[in-house]
């Protein structure tokens, strides 16, 4: 029985023996040099090698949004919403925007600085999807003017006139206070007229004569377009007479309070012309007309809070 | 709405254009008869007539309209103004033959506004055209008046035969 003990703790020596020798054995495999695991213990904690691909894609987190603000949790992608949309044509502003009302009195200026003639309007118009503006002028006009190197003098009195029409606005989809029209009108006139001072010589035949035409009347219609122009088109037409008109125009809009807007327009007026055939009557015959074309520019003054679409 | 941007262009460019046409008298400011040659027996031609000078009677100064040294198929036969009758005559000074033709204008004189650019002249309606001669046929005026445009208004013709063509 003591044999057998001491046989039983043999073995276990050399069994405890024998594995410190196999797993010295072991770590001297995996290591690359030769340091004993004593000295390895003073060397540092435990690595384990992984292998590197220097071409994986490197993957960015995200941790604030597009606007700068921080992210609950960091994210690989920020998505963005499509916000673009089809643009519709269709106004939107109700049908009936407000009137707006106007006097026109430009002329006054112009006749300061010497213009001949002169027409003093009031007008109104209906702002229908702040798009289309069916408009009604009615005013007087008067002229006293001597042409140049011409040989009369042409006079008529304060001469009713009307038109109708409509502006086409361009930007009716935007702020009513900025417009960009086009604008069509129809006139009428009845009217008296003088022509006066006229000198009509024969250099041949060494004759003058000085001649009168007084109280004739005509009817006219005429047309009329307004056109937006610039700076441009101000040259390109030279020649044409002007007119300047300060207009005070109110503003009624259902939404909102009344508000009083100052609006100065720009009248570019080529080639007002008069056609008309005196018979032995003195009467001019009808078929009087009157081509004209106008270039306006709009520009709003003392507008300081813009109108917001109703919506 | 595209076609209506369009129209409204059209419409636009079409006034501009139609009133440019209009800043500048593109006729005779005054109301100037202008009288053409014709044969009276061959084709509506211009014909040119040389050695002819053309004087109005009682004119001021005598002074020939249009000389016999200048060869023409048309020439202008300014009215009175201050008369409703005008007469020329029309001298033939070729090889010094002095033959003479008076043609006689009368007419009524009406005032008349053209337009801002060409002022205003008078319409001369013509109511009688007689000629007195031996190389002029006939006198004519195929409107019936003669206004401030820039046309030939006045037919006068040869008789070549006698005329010095």
């Amino acid at each position: 029985m003591k044999k057998l003990l001491i046989i039983l703790f043999g073995l276990m020596v050399y069994a405890t023996a024998y594995a410190q020798n196999d797993s010295t054995t072991v770590v001297d495999e995996i290591l690359p040099d030769s340091t004993t695991l004593t000295q390895r213990a003073h060397a540092g904690p435990k690595t384990t090698p992984v292998d590197v691909d220097d071409n994986k894609p490197r993957v960015i987190m995200h941790y604030y949004d597009k606007h700068g603000n921080p992210l609950n949790e960091p994210v690989m992608f920020l998505a963005s919403l499509d916000t673009v949309t089809k643009v519709k044509s269709k106004p939107v502003y109700p049908t009936y925007n407000g009137v707006n009302v106007g006097l026109n009195f430009g002329d006054l200026i112009f006749m300061a600085f010497g213009q001949k003639h002169a027409s003093f309007d009031v007008w109104a118009n209906v702002s229908l999807w702040n798009w289309l503006f069916p408009t009604l002028e009615c005013g007087l006009g008067y002229i006293n003017d001597t042409p140049d190197k011409m040989n009369y003098t042409y006079k008529s009195g304060p001469s009713m006139y009307a038109k109708i029409g409509f502006n086409y606005n361009f930007l009716y989809k935007s702020n009513p206070a900025y417009q960009f029209f086009v604008g069509f009108r129809a006139g009428f006139s009845n009217f008296k007229y003088d022509v006066t001072d006229i000198r009509i010589n024969s250099e041949y035949w060494e004759e003058s004569q000085n001649l009168s035409l007084t109280g004739l009347k005509s009817t006219c219609w005429y047309g009329e377009v307004l056109a937006p122009a610039g700076q441009d088109s101000e040259s390109l037409l030279a020649g044409m007479v002007s007119e300047m008109a300060l207009q005070v125009q109110r503003v009624k809009r259902p939404p909102e309070p009344a508000d009083i807007r100052a609006r100065l327009r720009l009248n570019l007026t080529v080639c007002g012309k008069r056609v008309g055939h005196l018979d032995d009557t003195g009467s001019e015959k009808a078929g009087t007309h009157r081509r004209r074309i106008a270039a306006e520019v709009t520009r709003l003054q003392g507008y300081d809070q813009p109108l917001d679409p109703v919506s | 709405m595209r076609k209506l941007l369009y129209g409204i262009s059209a419409t636009v460019a079409c006034g501009l254009w139609a009133s440019s046409c209009s800043d500048s008298c593109s006729d005779n400011q005054n109301a100037l008869p202008l009288a053409g040659f014709y044969d009276s027996g061959g084709p509506a031609e211009l014909v040119t007539i040389d050695s002819l000078e053309v004087i109005g009677v009682d004119t001021p100064s005598d002074s020939a309209l249009s000389p016999a040294s200048e060869s023409k198929n048309q020439v202008s036969l300014p009215f009175r103004i201050d008369s409703d009758t005008t007469r020329y005559v029309f001298i033939d000074r070729h090889e010094g033959s002095g033959l003479r033709d008076t043609v006689t204008f009368i007419y009524t004189r009406t005032p008349h506004l053209v337009n801002k650019e060409c002022g205003v002249s008078y319409i001369f309606d013509i109511r009688s055209i007689t000629s007195q001669g031996i190389f002029i046929d006939s006198v004519t005026c195929p409107n019936g008046f003669i206004n401030n445009a820039n046309t030939q208004n006045l037919n006068i013709y040869f008789d070549v035969m006698s005329a010095p063509v």
